[in-house]
């Protein structure tokens, strides 16, 4: 299928006993992991056991023989070369948005013929953001398969217990393996939008200060003139009462 | 009461061992995750982009790219569950994958066995009988 197997060449690398330990854990997991997939894949979806496009071409171990996906590949229609699919436009495809390449050879730049095909679901493509490409081609590409569905044997029986005593903390151990400690998907406010936001708040404050200076100011100009009214009156009302001032010091 | 006593030279050992076998699996693991990022086409340059089953029950798609606003991650995991596949990004978010996502799901797993399995089969018997 593929014209240039994938092989692991780190460099300095060596075969040796502990290599082969980890090559078998790894294989174990990769293994029950595709095995797993593939039958909740196709009891979700049920239409999936037509997609035969792939021609399976690895053939599991005897000790294996028991998970049915490692079973009969199914022949399938000869691939063209440069067989690919174009990349979204725009924003980048998160997941697995995009159909796999059929052919490695698009990895060294064959040239790339898509269009869009309009159907229900670039509706929802669409509205997620996502450009959605599919290919030109010979139409046996997405013919039904030459295997037949029972082929596939059943999915195992496998129930929530079992997922929840395997889905533990190794999963985010293993990413953090991988990739280091997950990242806050917020995008981090650099330390200028936090000046700019302290100094937003900051002047809020002046301005609320300022509001109340200039209300106590407003007021102490109103009561000025208030106080000098009282105070006129008080003294008309004295002046009523005693007479005017002088005389009173006359008079005693 | 005695205990068993266990000496240094071998507890040393035995940690170098789990390290070294540690070290190894974190190898193959990058390298199931070139050769899965690979199954979906050119790469664009500048981009990293991984998938890879990173447990019997998770499938991590992670990509990172760069535009205009700068570097970027996004990381996709798809959580293998009896009632169907839900993926998340990183918020915590579940949602079942689209009829679409789940038969591209299903063509690149069946690529992504087609191409890692045989290696790491033959790492395994070629590092037994080293």
């Amino acid at each position: 299928m593929f014209n240039e197997e994938p092989l692991f060449k780190p460099e300095g690398y060596t075969p040796s006993e502990i290599g082969a330990q980890a090559a078998d854990s790894l294989f174990n997991d990769t293994f029950v992991g595709v095995d797993n997939t593939l039958n909740v894949l196709l009891s979700s979806n049920p239409e999936l056991a037509g997609e035969n496009i792939y021609a399976p071409q690895y053939q599991a171990p005897q000790e294996y023989a028991a998970y049915g996906n490692a079973a009969p590949a199914p022949q399938v229609a000869p691939q063209p070369a440069g067989y690919t699919e174009a990349p979204a436009q725009g924003m980048p495809q998160h997941g697995i948005n995009s159909r796999p390449a059929m052919n490695p050879l698009m990895n060294q730049g064959a040239p790339v013929q898509a269009s869009l095909e309009a159907d229900d679901d670039d509706f929802l493509d669409a509205s997620l953001g996502y450009a959605r490409a599919e290919i030109q081609g010979p139409t046996q590409l997405h013919a039904a398969p030459s295997a037949p569905a029972d082929a596939w044997t059943p999915p195992r029986v496998y129930d929530e217990a079992d997922y929840a005593m395997a889905k533990d903390m190794r999963t985010d151990e293993k990413l953090s393996m991988m990739y280091g400690k997950p990242q806050p998907t917020a995008e981090p406010v650099s330390q200028q939008t936090t000046a700019q936001t302290a100094e937003a708040r900051l002047q809020v404050s002046r301005d609320e200060l300022d509001e109340i200076y200039e209300q106590q100011a407003a007021r102490q100009q109103q009561d000025i003139p208030n106080y000098a009214q009282q105070e006129r009156q008080n003294l008309a009302k004295l002046r009523e009462l005693y007479g005017n001032r002088d005389e009173w010091e006359l008079a005693a | 009461m005695k205990f068993p006593t266990l000496g240094l030279g071998s507890l040393l050992h035995q940690q170098t061992d789990d390290e070294r076998r540690a070290e190894a699996y974190r190898a193959l693991m990058h390298w199931t995750a070139e050769v899965g990022g690979n199954l979906f086409g050119v790469v664009p340059k500048g981009t990293r982009r991984e998938f890879f089953c990173l447990d019997p029950n998770t499938w991590v798609w992670h990509e990172e790219w760069s535009d205009s606003d700068g570097r970027h991650t996004m990381t996709t995991r798809y959580d293998v569950r009896p009632s169907g596949i839900v993926k998340s990004q990183g918020n915590n978010v579940y949602q079942l994958v689209s009829r679409e996502e789940a038969r591209n799901l299903y063509n690149a797993i069946q690529l992504y066995r087609d191409r890692v399995l045989p290696e790491l089969d033959r790492l395994r018997h070629a590092g037994s009988n080293a």
